[in-house]
């Protein structure tokens, strides 16, 4: 499929300040965006149209995971309190407080029963959404330095940690992979067939890692990330590898040749810190630190 | 009588078949549940203006909008304006004056009288009334008790008692008593017009009043005793004098006499007794059998046998006058015991011993009597032919050393100009001679027990193990880095105690005596004290061995000294945060910089998720016995544990052996054993334990069967 290359003309301004992530719902008919602003906006990306706008966090939003059933999403940010929210109603259906420090990353489970969230403290909790437990289920301590990602793939765990370590928690075998990657693990994405991991690292350098036995199966180069967190993630059923960068373009790689396929230009050489996939078609949106959402179609 | 209502007027019993009658009125139901709402509660006129404008403290002053009054204002009702309405002339009476003090006092003088009808009669004499007088109520009502009686059987006329034979035309006939007569006695039927109490008797002493006035003073004044003014009412005041002229003041305070005691009259009527107790008469017993017989005496008198009102006491007890003789040991339950019987060679006075050796004979005891009452002090008394003991006579006789005296006394030192002096103080021309010698305190007494002294510092050396010493000195830290001399001192100790020098070396450095003025020597104090430490140095400072020498440099010299930090090879010291910077001294991280990954940069421990965890994921809680190792680096834990369940598994086997199980389990378990230790793949979700296949046959009747004959492990 053809990849997304084509930027709206008018770029979803609804932020003020950078706006730190993005994210579809499972069906890819919202998307979700979250930033400095302390807003979370809910919106149409075939529009451009705001829908609904979600205000109570203190500090900045971090993160944002939406459930499977898109009834409900997860945010988490700089007042170390992790939010579920209902879509609809618009308003925190649980506030999960324990963390020291800011929460960097969350995310559901596949039955929205659990959620994971990582801190800057170093530590992941699993919270339990059924009952209301103040506490969270499990600690996990494991990590040196801050969680800056993590993703929940079935029934493992994968997070990354400034330590430069990418560990895997299976809870059906009940072991722990620890990878060393050598270097702070800004992001991470699991790939479709759950083989392999997508790691983004602070020397410009995105790694697809093995999983089964933490082997390096490519690298993908060209973009600048030294400094933030950039995420990364795959398109168009792991045919791409895109990632946003430093110097304001957002890259695509073809994930088996390793070449850059595309440099995209939309946030006006401004840092480019998430980029999020249509989960069915070729749809693309980016947020960067100048306050604007684009939205990428193949025409 | 109380008259039932008919059963017709109650509700009717047909309450559900149910026998309950209800009684009474039910209480309206819009009473109940009277707790209204305050906004319901709010006071309002009938205009709906609110009232009680600010905080209501009482009062209705604050009735009309916060003036005073009422609906028509300041303004009386009463009042008629005399321009329009001449309102008639109101003859004021003196109780338009008055406020509730002069009432209060008017009617202090009112008394109640009985009304005219009820009056017995006009005048205030005791009037003998008989039996009508009583019973008659109101003229023209005849009372209750007049009916009662009747009923009872009484006719009017007759008095009030139990039947009398009498004699009536000559025969016995049963009459009541007349009716002047009754036959109660001690009942009186007389008006009672004093305020004496229940059950007074006059014919009692006590019971009459006091002559005292007051007992204490303020007590309820005589009856009678206050006056009462006739001449009060209205228009009389305080102030007015009275015509009798004797000014009666109640208020008067009298001076006040201290010669009064309570109960004193009493007490001198009854021969000085106070108080009166009882004492059982077997206690009395008891105490007239001791010695103090005058007190019984008294006791027995029979003026004080009774108590005060004339009665005797109880049965059984008898009366002491408490402040008599005979009380005070009575009642305060003494014992008498007898004093300690004293053995009859007791000689009292004081002994002096001067020697313990000798026996006290009675021939001691005469000779000391002899001498005691010769001299008439008693301090140099143990010797017969005495003498004034001297100070030293005394020390010879008593033991005490003497050689630091040496037989000397102040006067030996004293030249005679002195002993004069104090002769003409004293007065004590009787002094002995003065020799005026020098003291032992000179340098020359000094200088012949130098040698000896020296001897004796040396002794007080402390001593160090000669070996100590020898690696004290080989130690290369010397301390008292500071102090060149105090080192060198320290070093000649230690080469004196390792034998390198004589230990009179140590002696240089004392101060020979006093006069000794040579810098760099020591008073023999300090000197003592600096060896001491020198003892406890030695302790301390020796050479450090193999590393830690490494670690310590002395900053002299450092250039002798290791600079070096040696480490083995297993010991990684480094926080995981220094990862970022990236050491290059361990391996995994160096074989992520090269971009080798996998089997070196890869570790796999194990981790135990929580039970709520799992249920959450919908995952079986994994078995963590069984743990595939790979990589390089195996952790300790995995290892551990296996050992462990190899342990408890061989355990297992021995239980299954002893318990006489077939061999076919013990052979499995083993199977599971190996299976477990072996290394292979475990599938995790598959528990080869439980999913076993039933145990053969004979497993079970071995285990449950019965036992033919074979034999059974008890």
């Amino acid at each position: 499929m053809p990849f997304p290359v084509y930027s709206r003309n008018a770029p979803l301004k609804e932020h003020v300040g950078p706006v730190h992530v993005v994210a579809y719902n499972t069906t890819g008919q919202y998307v979700l965006s979250g930033g400095q602003d302390r807003k979370i906006i809910l919106w149409n990306p075939n529009s451009s149209k705001l829908v609904k706008s979600y205000i109570a966090h203190g500090y900045e939003v971090l993160d944002i995971a939406v459930s499977y059933d898109n009834s409900k999403f997860v945010s988490c940010g700089g007042d170390r309190t992790i939010y579920l929210w209902d879509v609809t109603s618009g308003s925190t259906t649980r506030r999960f407080s324990g963390h020291m420090s800011r929460v960097n990353t969350v995310d559901f489970n596949a039955d929205a029963s659990v959620i994971a969230s990582g801190s800057y403290d170093a530590k992941v909790r699993l919270w339990d959404t059924k009952s209301s437990s103040q506490r969270p289920i499990q600690l996990l301590e494991e990590a040196k330095d801050s969680i800056s990602t993590l993703q929940i793939v079935g029934s493992q765990i994968i997070t990354g940690s400034v330590d430069g370590y990418v560990r895997v928690y299976d809870l059906r075998m009940g072991q722990l992979f620890e990878d060393l990657i050598g270097c702070p693990v800004t992001s991470i994405k699991d790939s479709t067939d759950g083989a392999c991991v997508l790691v983004s690292t602070l020397d410009s350098t995105i790694r697809l890692m093995d999983k089964s036995n933490g082997t390096m199966l490519q690298s993908f180069k060209g973009h600048l990330n030294k400094e933030y967190r950039i995420r990364s993630c795959f398109g168009d059923n792991d045919v791409y590898v895109i990632s946003g960068s430093e110097d304001g373009k957002v890259y695509a790689w073809d994930m088996l040749s390793r070449r850059v396929v595309h440099e995209l230009k939309g946030h006006g050489e401004k840092v480019i810190s998430c980029v999020a996939y249509h989960p069915k078609k070729p749809q693309m949106v980016s947020c960067g630190t100048d306050g604007s959402i684009q939205v990428w179609d193949c025409s | 009588m109380s008259r039932k209502r008919p059963l017709s007027t109650a509700q009717p019993a047909s309450t559900n078949g149910a026998d309950s009658i209800f009684l009474g009125t039910p209480i309206a139901d819009a009473d109940q549940n009277t707790f209204a709402p305050v906004w319901k509660q709010e006071a309002r006129d009938e205009r709906g203006r609110k009232r009680f404008h600010g905080a209501f403290t009482g009062g209705f002053s604050a009735g009309y909008f916060n003036t005073v009054g009422s609906k028509d204002g300041w303004t009386p009702s009463t009042f008629k304006s005399s321009r329009t309405e001449r309102a008639e002339k109101k003859a004021l009476r003196p109780e338009d004056f008055m406020d509730e003090e002069d009432f209060a006092e008017n009617r202090a003088d009112e008394r109640l009288v009985a009304a005219a009808p009820f009056s017995a009669s006009t005048s205030s004499k005791v009037v003998e009334a008989g039996v009508q007088d009583i019973l008659r109520g109101a003229p023209g009502v005849e009372s209750v008790g007049y009916e009662l009686l009747k009923k009872m059987g009484w006719k009017p006329g007759f008095g009030i008692g139990a039947l009398r034979s009498q004699v009536v035309a000559g025969r016995k006939v049963m009459m009541p008593p007349r009716a002047d007569e009754t036959a109660m006695s001690g009942v009186r039927l007389t008006r009672k017009n004093n305020t004496h109490g229940l059950g007074y008797d006059s014919n009692v002493p006590s019971m009459r009043p006091s002559d005292e006035t007051g007992g204490a003073r303020g007590a309820w004044p005589a009856p009678g005793s206050i006056s009462t003014r006739k001449n009060s009412g209205i228009g009389v005041g305080v102030v007015n004098e009275y015509d009798d002229g004797d000014e009666e003041d109640p208020y008067e305070i009298k001076p006040i006499a201290y010669d009064r005691v309570l109960g004193s009259k009493k007490q001198k009527a009854l021969g000085g007794a106070s108080k009166h107790t009882f004492v059982s008469k077997n206690k009395a017993k008891l105490f007239s059998a001791s010695s103090n017989s005058a007190a019984t005496s008294t006791m027995t008198t029979s003026k004080l046998k009774r108590c005060h009102d004339g009665r005797l006491p109880i049965s059984g007890f008898v009366l002491v006058i408490t402040g008599s003789l005979a009380s005070s040991s009575i009642l305060t339950n003494e014992k008498e015991y007898a004093p300690p019987s004293i053995p009859e060679t007791y000689i009292p006075g004081i002994l002096i011993m001067h020697d313990p050796k000798t026996l006290i004979t009675p021939e001691f005891i005469a000779d000391f009597e002899k001498s005691r009452k010769s001299t008439s002090s008693l301090r140099s008394s143990s010797v017969p032919h005495q003498e004034r003991l001297s100070a030293s006579e005394r020390s010879r006789i008593l033991g005490s050393a003497q050689d630091h005296l040496q037989g000397k006394s102040v006067f030996d030192y004293m030249t005679p100009v002195q002993r004069e002096r104090l002769a003409k103080v004293t007065g004590n021309q009787q002094l002995p001679p003065a020799k005026s010698e020098v003291g032992p305190s000179s340098a020359q007494s000094e200088r012949d027990s130098g040698e000896r002294n020296e001897a004796a510092l040396l002794e007080l050396v402390p001593t160090l193990d000669k070996h100590q010493a020898s690696t004290a000195l080989s130690a290369g830290f010397m301390p008292y880095a500071d102090d060149t001399e105090k080192r060198t001192r320290y070093i000649i100790y230690l080469e004196s105690q390792s034998g390198t020098r004589p230990a009179s070396d140590l002696l240089a450095f004392s101060k020979s005596g006093d006069s000794d003025t040579t810098p760099g020597k020591l008073k023999v104090e300090d000197w003592m004290r600096e060896l001491k430490e020198f003892h406890k140095a030695a302790g301390l400072f020796r050479p450090l061995k193999g590393m830690l020498a490494n670690r310590f440099t002395s900053s002299a010299n450092a250039s002798t000294t290791k600079t070096s930090v040696v480490e083995d090879d297993n010991t990684v010291l480094f926080h995981g945060a220094d990862l970022k910077k990236g050491l290059p001294d361990r391996e995994d991280v160096s074989a992520a910089k090269m971009e080798m990954y996998g089997p070196l940069t890869r570790r796999v421990s194990t981790w135990a998720p929580s039970s709520l965890l799992c249920k959450r994921f919908g995952v079986r809680v994994p078995n963590m016995s069984a743990v595939d190792v790979s990589g390089a680096s195996a952790d300790l834990k995995p290892s551990a544990r296996e050992r462990l369940e190899l342990l408890s598994h061989h355990k297992l086997l021995n239980i299954a052996k002893d318990a006489d199980v077939s061999e076919e389990v013990t052979k499995r378990l083993e199977v599971q054993n190996v299976n477990a230790g072996g290394g292979s793949k475990i599938n995790a979700e598959v528990n080869e334990a439980l999913e076993q296949t039933k145990a053969p046959r004979d497993l079970f009747l071995a285990v449950f069967g019965d036992s033919d004959g074979e034999d059974e492990n008890v």
